[in-house]
């Protein structure tokens, strides 16, 4: 636990620059999407074993914030990816690690790109249905 | 700096080379699978959209679809189960610690896979009216 400890402080303190931020926020946006999965797995497997129970989690997740704790979801799985496939093609072409900081970079620009729309969209579903709010 | 002949894979034991290799072309894969799942589910339709009725009918339904689910379980669960491996060994050096969150982590893994298994191998099959094509089910 000690190492926990050490990590937790040195990611705050270490100036790592882009390459820290990209392999600690890969890390917390896979532990994080692996804690949805296991809750996800058993909300789903209602519809087959308890569809009253699953009526009462989907009643759950459309409120305001459990469509937050979405919209980060869907931040860490867009980030995991995007990231985690800029990993996989420096492994394959280790002459890639000439580039690491723009891949970097871009991994991050593209997960904005990404996310943006995605965003919007979520947050147009969520404001219609909760507040019956149109804004485009 | 040029890295060009160094081997990146993990040297020595078998079984991390392979998790190691895993990682890699399941992540890739996971790609247009979870991409796809959330796509469906949140932009195409929504949580306000999706209830008991329109899994069973307009998801489950379809052969498809469930294989689709099924693999999306397995694959992903694999991977984010290997992920939360190689954290407990980066953080948890003490060996009776780190033995017992693992015996903990197979455990929660296989009871994952087969509660979400069973399920879609359980669900009821009940077509929408008019639903005879994967494309009808997708909004």
């Amino acid at each position: 636990m000690a190492t926990l400890v050490t990590t937790v402080r040195e990611v705050l303190r270490y100036r790592g620059k882009e390459g820290q931020l990209a392999w600690i926020g890969h890390r917390l946006a896979g532990l994080g999407t692996l804690l949805f999965f296991v809750i996800h797995v058993i909300d789903t497997s209602f519809v087959t074993f308890a569809p009253q129970l699953y009526e009462h989690a989907i009643e759950l997740y459309r409120a305001l914030p459990f469509q937050i704790g979405e919209m980060i979801l869907m931040l860490a799985v867009i980030y995991h990816g995007v990231n985690g496939l800029r990993v996989a093609l420096m492994d394959w072409r280790p002459a890639l690690w000439d580039h690491q900081r723009a891949l970097t970079l871009g991994a991050f620009a593209l997960t904005a790109v990404l996310y943006t729309p995605v965003l919007l969209i979520m947050g147009r579903h969520a404001l219609e249905n909760l507040y019956g709010i149109h804004l485009f | 700096m040029a890295i060009r002949s160094t081997t990146l894979k993990p040297q020595g034991s078998r079984f991390e080379t392979l998790a190691w290799k895993y990682m890699r072309w399941s992540g890739v894969l996971l790609i247009p699978l979870a991409f796809g799942h959330l796509a469906i589910m949140h932009l195409i339709n929504s949580v306000y959209e999706i209830d008991y009725q329109w899994v069973i009918e307009k998801r489950w339904a379809l052969l498809g679809w469930r294989l689709y689910d099924a693999f999306l379980l397995w694959f992903a669960g694999l991977h984010g189960f290997n992920g939360l491996r190689t954290v407990i060994n980066d953080y948890a050096h003490h060996p009776t610690l780190n033995r017992t969150l693992k015996v903990l982590l197979i455990g929660l893994l296989i009871l994952i896979f087969a509660l979400g298994t069973a399920a879609l191998l359980l669900a009821p099959q009940e077509a929408e009216e008019g639903a005879a094509h994967i494309l009808d089910s997708l909004i």
